[in-house]
C-alpha cells in the first residue's frame, strides 16, 4: 500500500516538474518570436525593378562629408538643429515622445551610406522599403502587390517601382495638403 | 435576354454597316462641295473637302484609305495648328483587355490626373475628360459631389472620386448612336470616329457617367502644347461639333505604354492593366480587394473600378 502511494507521489512530483519544464520552454519559444523582426529577405524576388534613389538624394554620398570610421555617439538624444541638414526638422513626428526612436534606428552608425535594419544588417539607401516594412508590414505587402505605390514604364513590361521615400519624406512620412491644380472652366472670349 | 439583345444589337449594326447609306443631303453636300473646291477652297478652313466628304465609316477603311486620310489629317494638322504630328491607328492586342482601378483611399484630388489627360489628348482647355468630384465621406450620392472645389486638398471629411469614361462592357451610348460613329473594341475600349460623327449627341444622353463631351466650337489647344502622337481613333485633335471622350489612351496603352493620367498621378491612386493576365496587378487588386463599379444598377458593365484600401 505505502508502495503504490510513493509510486503515485512520484508520479505526480514528475508530473509537475515535466509541466514546469515544457512552460519555461513555451515562454522562451514565445519570446524568440517575438524578439525575430518582420524582415524581407534580400533573396526574395520582387517583380518589377526599383526605382533607384540614391541619385535623387542631395548629399548623397554621406561618406563625402562623414569619415567612415568615424566614431558615432551612441548615446539616444534629442535630434539637434543642424544647419548642414536643414531640410531635416521633424522626425517621424507620430513618434517624437518616444525617447528610443532616434537616427541610430535607421541609419547605421558606422557606415553613413547605409541604412540599418533590426537584425543589424547594413542595406542601401535604394532598399528603403525593407527598412520601412519592419513595422509597416501590411503596406508592405500592398505595394509588392502595386496596391499601395506607384509602378511607371507601362502596364505590359518594362516595369519600374518606386520605393517608398521615392514618394513619402523619409523624415516626415505622413502626406501634406496639397493646392491642387485649378478646374477646367469654360473663359468668356473676348 | 441580354445576349439576345447584343446580337440583335450586332446584326443592327452590321447591316447598317453593310448598307450603302444613301445621305439626304447628298446633292445639297455634293453641290456645297463643289463650289467651295471652285470659289474658295483655302479660305475656309473648316469646309469639308471631296475626299473628307466621300469618306467611308472607319470599319470599312483600306490600308491605303487610312494612309491617305492620315496624311490628308497630318497635313490639315500643320496648316491650321502649325504643328507637325504622326497619326497612328493601333489595333487591339490579341489576349488583351484593359481595366483601370482607382484606390479612393489614396486620391487626394490634387487634378494632376486632370491636367495630364488636357495635354495628352488635345482637349479644348475648357473642359477635360476626367471630372475629380469631392464627396462627403459616409456618402456615396454623386449628386451631392463637387467638382468645383478649390484651396488646399485633401480636406477634412471629404474623399474625392475623379470620374471618366468607364469603357463599359454594355455601353449604352453605343446602343444610342444612330449612325455607327462608336463602338467597343476588341480590348473593351469605346471608341468613336470623328469623321463619321453627326453630332447629334444622343452617346451623351445615354451615358450615365456624363463622360462624353460636345465640341459647341473648335477646340482651342495653345500651339506650343499639341501632343503630336495622334492616334485616329483617340487624340486627333477634334473638329468643331463631334462628340469625344477618354480612350485609356489607346494610341499609348494599346503599345504597352500607361495612360497619361495615371503617370501624371502623384499619389499611386491609379491603377491600369490587363484583366485577362491574372498575374497582373488589376486582375490582383480586382481578386483581393473590395471593388465596386458606379452606378452597377444600370448593368453598364463598367471596366473600371473603384477601391479602399
Amino acid at each position: 500500500m505505502i508502495l503504490i502511494m510513493q509510486m503515485i507521489k512520484i508520479c505526480t512530483m514528475l508530473m509537475i516538474v515535466l509541466i514546469i519544464i515544457s512552460c519555461l520552454f513555451f515562454n522562451t519559444f514565445l519570446h524568440a518570436q517575438e524578439d525575430t523582426p518582420a524582415t524581407v529577405s534580400s533573396q526574395e524576388e520582387l517583380p518589377n525593378e526599383i526605382i533607384k534613389r540614391t541619385p535623387k538624394i542631395e548629399m548623397y554620398r554621406c561618406d563625402e562629408c562623414h569619415d567612415s570610421e568615424e566614431s558615432f555617439n551612441s548615446k539616444i538624444r534629442p535630434m539637434a538643429k543642424d544647419k548642414d541638414h536643414e531640410s531635416i526638422t521633424t522626425f517621424h513626428p507620430e513618434k517624437k515622445d518616444d525617447p528610443n526612436f532616434w537616427c541610430n534606428n535607421c541609419h547605421a552608425s558606422k557606415n553613413y551610406n547605409k541604412l540599418i535594419l533590426q537584425s543589424e544588417e547594413k542595406i542601401s539607401f535604394n532598399e528603403s522599403y525593407r527598412l520601412c516594412g519592419q513595422c509597416h508590414g501590411p503596406t508592405l505587402k500592398d505595394w509588392k502587390n502595386n496596391i499601395h505605390g506607384k509602378v511607371v514604364g507601362g502596364w505590359l513590361n518594362n516595369k519600374k517601382q518606386h520605393s517608398c521615400t521615392s514618394c513619402h519624406n523619409a523624415h516626415d512620412p505622413k502626406m501634406k495638403q496639397v493646392d491642387p491644380i485649378p478646374e477646367p472652366t469654360r473663359s468668356k472670349k473676348s | 435576354m441580354t445576349t439576345d439583345r447584343s446580337k440583335r444589337n450586332k446584326l443592327f449594326l452590321e447591316k447598317k454597316l453593310e448598307e450603302k447609306i444613301e445621305r439626304r443631303t447628298f446633292l445639297k453636300g455634293l453641290a456645297t462641295g463643289l463650289g467651295l473646291a471652285l470659289f474658295s477652297p483655302e479660305k475656309t478652313a473648316n469646309a469639308l473637302s471631296f475626299d473628307e466628304f466621300w469618306q467611308k465609316h472607319y470599319k470599312e477603311l483600306t490600308p491605303e484609305d487610312k494612309k491617305r486620310i492620315f496624311e490628308r489629317i497630318e497635313k490639315q494638322t500643320l496648316e491650321r495648328h502649325h504643328t507637325e504630328v504622326k497619326i497612328s491607328d493601333h489595333r487591339p492586342m490579341d489576349g488583351v483587355e484593359f481595366v483601370y482601378c482607382l484606390n479612393l483611399s489614396k486620391c487626394n484630388g490634387n487634378r494632376k490626373c486632370v491636367e495630364a489627360c488636357q495635354k495628352e489628348n488635345n482637349t479644348d482647355r475648357s473642359f477635360s475628360y476626367i471630372k475629380v468630384l469631392e464627396m462627403e465621406n459616409g456618402g456615396f450620392n454623386l449628386e451631392k459631389g463637387t467638382t468645383h472645389y478649390l484651396g488646399p486638398v485633401p480636406k477634412e471629411g471629404k474623399f474625392y472620386l475623379p470620374v471618366q469614361c468607364n469603357q463599359c462592357d454594355n455601353p449604352p451610348c453605343v446602343k444610342a448612336c444612330p449612325v455607327a460613329a462608336t463602338w467597343k473594341e476588341k480590348d473593351g475600349i469605346v471608341v468613336i470616329d470623328y469623321d463619321w460623327c453627326i453630332g447629334c449627341r444622343y452617346c451623351q444622353a445615354a451615358c450615365p457617367y456624363e463622360a462624353r463631351h460636345f465640341n459647341f466650337r473648335t477646340p482651342e489647344i495653345p500651339e506650343n502644347e499639341i501632343n503630336p502622337d495622334q492616334g485616329y481613333l483617340s487624340n486627333r485633335i477634334r473638329p468643331r461639333g463631334v462628340v469625344e471622350k477618354c480612350t485609356f489612351c489607346l494610341h499609348r496603352t494599346r503599345v504597352g505604354k500607361l495612360p497619361a493620367c495615371l503617370e501624371a498621378c502623384p499619389t499611386g491612386a491609379r491603377k491600369f492593366g490587363n484583366i485577362l493576365d491574372p498575374e497582373s496587378d488589376v486582375a490582383k487588386i480586382i481578386k483581393n480587394e473590395r471593388v465596386f463599379v458606379l452606378k452597377e444598377e444600370l448593368n453598364t458593365l463598367p471596366r473600371f473600378y473603384y477601391f479602399f484600401s
